[in-house]
């Protein structure tokens, strides 16, 4: 099946790693399939689910901590 | 005498590391959360990486990869720790990965199936998708890491991970595909009421 090679492919396009002419194929590519279409749509949602969820702020008392050593060492 | 002198404090070398180095804080924490699994240790675990870092600035040059930098200390000082606390050798065995994966670098199971998997996926809580990140070796879960929520390139992860562009991106493909597969089985088993901890064997 010809789609099968397209995952590793879409595998990249989602993560931003295909150059100009490949990204240009794919699009294509998947403006006539749709079972690749529905593959990297999840994909992707499941890529932006992952970023959402995880993306943290450090605690300020993690800053203050970084503050004080940059502010004192360096030079020690 | 040149008039325009910069304020005192902005600009020079040492101002110019710390204001670059430290706007990956939170990023730093939020991995340091993926390989620690605890808020306490990740935290103590950034502050030693500033810590290094500050130490080493003298080998840092000025506008390359601060991140890549930064990220590969914490990781490095991570594996160092942990090997010094338990000897165990650090070998992956990737049989089981293999098998997880189904067909190396397929990025999802089967494309025919139409949609199963989205409302499920937007349904997936943080803890699932944590324990799931959990059975990964530490490898693949740091590329999946750096990648999907540090939205690094290959070539940065490559240099942070100390493995070749290609072996990132393999890394990548398949942890993707073994987290997708596990939380679909989890799902599946939780379905048929098996209680979910079907593959706690590993
Ligand atoms: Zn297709």
């Amino acid at each position: 099946m010809r789609c099968s090679q397209e995952a590793s492919r879409i595998q990249d396009y989602i993560s931003g790693e295909l150059g100009r002419e490949d990204r240009m194929m794919l699009e294509s590519h998947l403006s006539g399939c749709e079972e690749c279409k529905t593959c990297a749509e999840t994909m992707l949602f499941f890529r932006s689910r992952l970023r959402d969820l995880f993306r943290v702020t450090a605690p300020v008392e993690l800053r203050n901590r970084i503050a004080t050593l940059s502010a004192g060492g360096g030079k020690s | 005498m040149t008039t325009a002198v910069p304020p005192a404090g902005k600009g020079t070398p040492a101002d110019r590391f710390e204001s670059e180095v430290l706007q990956y804080v939170d990023g730093l924490y939020g991995y340091a959360i993926h390989l620690t699994r605890n808020p306490d240790d990740a935290s103590d675990l950034v502050q030693e990486t500033y810590a290094r870092a500050f130490k080493a600035r003298s080998q840092y040059r000025l506008g390359t990869n601060a991140r890549a930098w930064l990220f590969a200390i914490l990781r490095n000082t991570f594996l160092n720790d942990r090997r010094a606390a338990c000897r165990s050798p650090r070998t992956v065995s990737c049989d089981w990965l293999d098998e997880l994966a189904g067909e190396d670098q397929d990025g999802f199971e089967s494309p025919r199936s139409p949609d199963p998997q989205k409302s499920f996926l937007a349904g997936l809580m943080r803890e699932d998708i944590e324990k799931a990140l959990n059975r990964l070796p530490e490898e693949f879960r740091s590329a999946v890491v750096l990648c999907d929520v540090e939205e690094m390139s290959y070539a940065e992860i490559s240099q942070i991970l100390s493995i070749p562009i290609g072996t990132v991106r393999s890394r990548i493909h398949r942890g993707r595909a073994i987290l997708r597969k596990l939380l679909v089985e989890w799902q599946s088993a939780m379905m048929e009421g098996s209680g979910g901890e079907v593959l706690a064997g590993g």
